[in-house]
C-alpha cells in the first residue's frame, strides 16, 4: 500500500518511538507477511490456500510420511540366493531336528559314544551309511558349506559351534533309527556323501550368506589344484509391503546381489531377527545351496570390499505405489495450479485500476 | 609369512634426528617408564592396491576393558630371555593398514613392561577407520631373528603414565589374533575347548578370529613355587571332519 513519505520538518517534530514498540510493529508486520504468503489474508478477503502454503504442505507431507514407522505397512523381505556357504545363528529357545544324508561326523567330545571311534584326544569320528537326525538344543552357530566332489552329485559340510552361555549351553545329539544317540556339547562337524536331493526348513535369528574371497586365500582342498573358495554366486532381495487394512502384498523394491557379495540379515551387528526359509541342495543346483529366506525386517546389509551398503525401503517408496496416494498428489498439484491461477488473476485485478 | 612389499616411509632426516635428540635428552631425574625407540625408519603401508593375507597368528596382546589404541599407548611385556632385536607388526583386520617397526634392546634390558615408541606417521588412519580397534587391529611383537612373541598391551599413554601397567595376573586376558583360514579354531583350557570367535563384521583379510584366555588357564600347572610361566599357546583347528595341525604360538611369559 503506498504511503506518504514524511518531509524533513515533520520528521523533526515526531516523537521518538520506543524500541519495544518498534520490535512489536516489526513482528506484527512479519506475521502479516507470512499469513499473506500462506493464505492471502488479511488483504480484504477470506483466507485461501496459496501456492506457498501448498508447497510447504507438500514438503511437510513428504517429511511426515518418511518418519512413519515401517511396521504400519507391514514390510517384509524375501532373499533368494545360490550360495556355496552360509552361516546361521540359531534361536536358543527352539529345538531343531534336521535330517542329514549319509556321511561322517567329527566331534571333540562325545558323552555317549555309541558306534563312534575315538581316534585321539578331542577327535571322535562317527560314520553313518544311512541318514541321521541331528537335534540341536539351546542354539548355536551353524555353517553350511558346499564341498568339492568328484561325483556329479554335490557334497556339503556342516559345522555346529555351541553358544558361549554357561547357564544354558548348547547340546547336539546325533540319532540313527533306534540306535543309541551320540551327544556332545562341543563343536560338531559333518561331511556328507554325494547327495541327490536334500533340504531342510530354516529358522534362525541371524544369517550371513556368502563369504569374502579374500578370506579363502591360502586354503587348499579345491578341485583341480585350485583353492576352495566358497562364495555366494547369485541372489536377490525383494521387499514387500501391505496397504493399510488389506491382506494384499505388493512388491516395493527388488535388487540383485553380485557374486562374492556377503549378505547379512539383520543389517545391524547386534540385533536379532526372525528369519524363516528353506535350504536345499540337489544335483541340478550347480554345486550351490538354493536358499530362500523371509523376514519382517526392512533392511539387509551387503558387504563387499570398499563398498558395504544397506538395502532398505523408505516409507515414501512404500506409500507412493498406492493408487490412493497418486490421487492425493493429483489433488494437491491441482490445488497448486488453481491457487496459482487465482493469484495471477487477483494480481491482474489489483493492477487494473492504476 | 607373506612378506609385504616393503616401502620405507618418507624420511625426514631432521625430524628423525630431532625425535632421537628429544628421547635422549629426556630429564634423567623425571620418573619415566623404560622405553624403546625404533632402531630404523618404520615401514607403513596404508590402503594398498593389493592386500596380502596374514599368517596364522598375527597378534598377541593383553586386553582389558578400558584399553584403547593410540600412538603413545603401546606397551610390551618382556620376559627373559629378551631378544636383542625385536620386530613389531601392526595389522588391521581388512589389510588396509600394515606397519613394521624394528627395535634394538640393550644387553642389560630389564624384563617387564617397556613403552614402545611407534613413530608412525599414518597411525591416525587406524584411529579413524576402525570402530572396534581392540578387535580389528592386531599387534605382534617378536624376536626379529626367531618366532618368539612378546605380548603387548594398549595401556595408558606413555606421556602421562608415571608408571607402566600393573604386572600381569592370572585373571588378565590374553588375546590371540588368528587367521583361521575358514576352519573352526579353539584353545583347550583345562581339557575343555574354548572357541575362537569372529573378530569383527569387517572383511577378515589379515585375520578373522580372536581367541581369548586368561593367563591362569594358560600357564603351566607344574611351575616352580612362586613362578608363573606361560610357555607356548596351542590353537587347534578343525576343517570339516579333518583335524588340522594346531598353530603353536611361541611365547614364554613369566609373571
Amino acid at each position: 500500500m503506498p504511503q506518504d513519505a514524511p518531509g524533513p520538518a515533520a520528521t523533526d517534530t515526531q516523537p521518538v518511538t520506543p524500541p519495544s514498540v518498534r520490535i512489536r510493529d516489526s513482528a506484527v508486520a512479519t506475521l502479516k507477511g507470512i499469513l499473506f504468503a500462506l493464505c492471502g489474508w488479511p488483504r480484504g478477503h477470506w483466507p485461501i490456500p496459496t501456492v506457498t502454503s501448498l508447497l510447504i504442505l507438500a514438503v511437510l507431507l513428504v517429511v511426515t510420511v518418511e518418519l512413519l514407522p515401517k511396521r504400519l505397512s507391514d514390510v517384509t523381505l524375501t532373499v533368494r540366493s545360490r550360495t556355496e556357504v552360509l552361516e546361521l545363528e540359531l534361536q536358543p529357545e527352539r529345538t531343531y531336528v534336521w535330517w542329514l544324508p549319509p556321511g561322517s561326523y567329527s566331534l571333540l567330545t562325545a558323552q555317549t559314544a555309541g558306534a563312534c571311534e575315538q581316534r585321539k584326544a578331542l577327535d571322535v569320528v562317527c560314520a553313518y551309511a544311512e541318514p541321521t537326525a541331528v537335534t540341536i538344543r539351546h542354539g548355536g552357530t551353524v555353517r553350511f558349506e558346499v564341498l568339492p566332489s568328484d561325483s556329479p552329485q554335490p557334497r556339503f559340510g556342516v559345522a555346529l559351534t555351541p553358544r558361549a552361555d554357561a547357564t544354558a549351553p548348547s547340546s547336539f545329539e546325533i540319532r540313527r533309527g533306534d540306535g543309541t544317540p551320540v551327544q556332545t556339547t562341543d563343536l560338531l562337524t559333518f561331511e556328507s556323501q554325494p547327495v541327490e536331493h536334500w533340504r531342510i526348513p530354516l529358522i534362525a535369528r541371524r544369517v550371513q550368506i556368502g563369504e569374502f574371497l579374500s578370506e579363502s586365500v591360502g586354503v587348499g582342498d579345491g578341485l583341480g589344484g585350485l583353492p576352495h573358495e566358497p562364495i555366494m554366486t547369485e541372489g536377490d532381495v525383494r521387499m514387500f509391503a501391505r496397504s493399510f487394512g488389506s491382506l494384499e502384498r505388493y512388491q516395493v523394491k527388488e535388487e540383485r546381489f553380485d557374486p562374492a557379495d556377503v549378505v547379512q540379515i539383520p543389517a545391524e551387528p547386534g540385533r536379532d531377527g526372525l528369519l524363516l526359509g528353506l535350504l536345499s541342495l540337489d544335483g541340478d543346483s550347480q554345486n550351490a545351496f538354493a536358499l530362500t529366506l523371509h523376514t519382517d525386517l526392512a533392511e539387509v546389509f551387503v558387504r563387499r570390499l570398499g563398498a558395504a551398503h544397506k538395502i532398505g525401503v523408505s516409507m515414501w517408496s512404500i506409500l507412493s505405489q498406492l493408487p490412493i496416494w497418486l490421487a492425493l498428489w493429483v489433488i494437491l498439484v491441482s490445488l497448486i495450479v488453481v491457487a496459482n491461477y487465482h493469484a495471477a488473476r487477483l494480481s491482474g485485478l489489483q493492477k487494473a485500476p492504476s | 609369512m607373506a612378506t609385504p612389499s616393503a616401502r620405507p616411509a618418507p624420511r625426514n632426516a631432521a625430524a628423525w634426528l630431532g625425535c632421537l635428540v628429544l628421547v635422549l635428552a629426556a630429564p634423567a631425574g623425571h620418573a619415566q617408564a623404560p622405553r624403546l625407540s625404533p632402531s630404523a625408519p618404520p615401514v607403513e603401508i596404508v590402503d594398498p592396491s593389493e592386500r596380502i593375507s596374514g599368517n596364522a597368528a598375527v597378534g598377541v596382546a593383553f586386553v582389558q576393558g578400558a584399553d584403547a589404541i593410540g600412538s603413545d599407548r603401546l606397551w610390551a611385556y618382556l620376559s627373559p630371555p629378551v631378544a636383542r632385536n625385536l620386530k613389531l607388526r601392526i595389522s588391521s583386520i581388512d589389510g588396509r593398514y600394515y606397519a613394521e617397526v624394528d627395535y634394538a634392546t640393550s644387553p642389560g634390558q630389564t624384563p617387564g613392561w617397556v613403552a614402545l615408541d611407534l613413530s608412525l606417521r599414518s597411525f591416525s588412519f587406524v584411529e579413524k577407520n576402525y570402530a572396534n580397534p581392540m578387535n580389528e587391529v592386531a599387534v605382534l611383537l617378536t624376536d626379529a631373528d626367531a618366532g618368539r612373541a612378546y605380548p603387548v598391551r594398549w595401556g595408558a599413554p606413555h606421556s602421562t603414565a608415571a608408571r607402566p601397567p600393573a604386572p600381569p595376573q592370572d585373571t588378565d586376558a590374553l588375546r590371540v589374533y588368528m587367521n583361521t583360514e575358514r576352519s573352526q579354531a579353539f584353545l583347550v583350557l583345562g581339557g575343555t575347548p574354548a572357541y575362537c570367535k569372529d573378530a569383527s563384521t569387517l572383511s577378515g583379510f589379515k585375520f578373522n578370529a580372536i581367541c581369548d584366555a586368561t593367563l591362569g588357564t594358560l600357564r603351566q600347572a607344574d611351575g616352580a613355587p612362586g613362578q608363573r610361566v606361560v610357555s607356548g599357546v596351542e590353537i587347534f583347528r578343525r576343517a570339516g571332519v579333518r583335524t588340522l595341525a594346531p598353530v603353536t604360538l611361541d611365547i614364554t611369559l613369566q609373571y
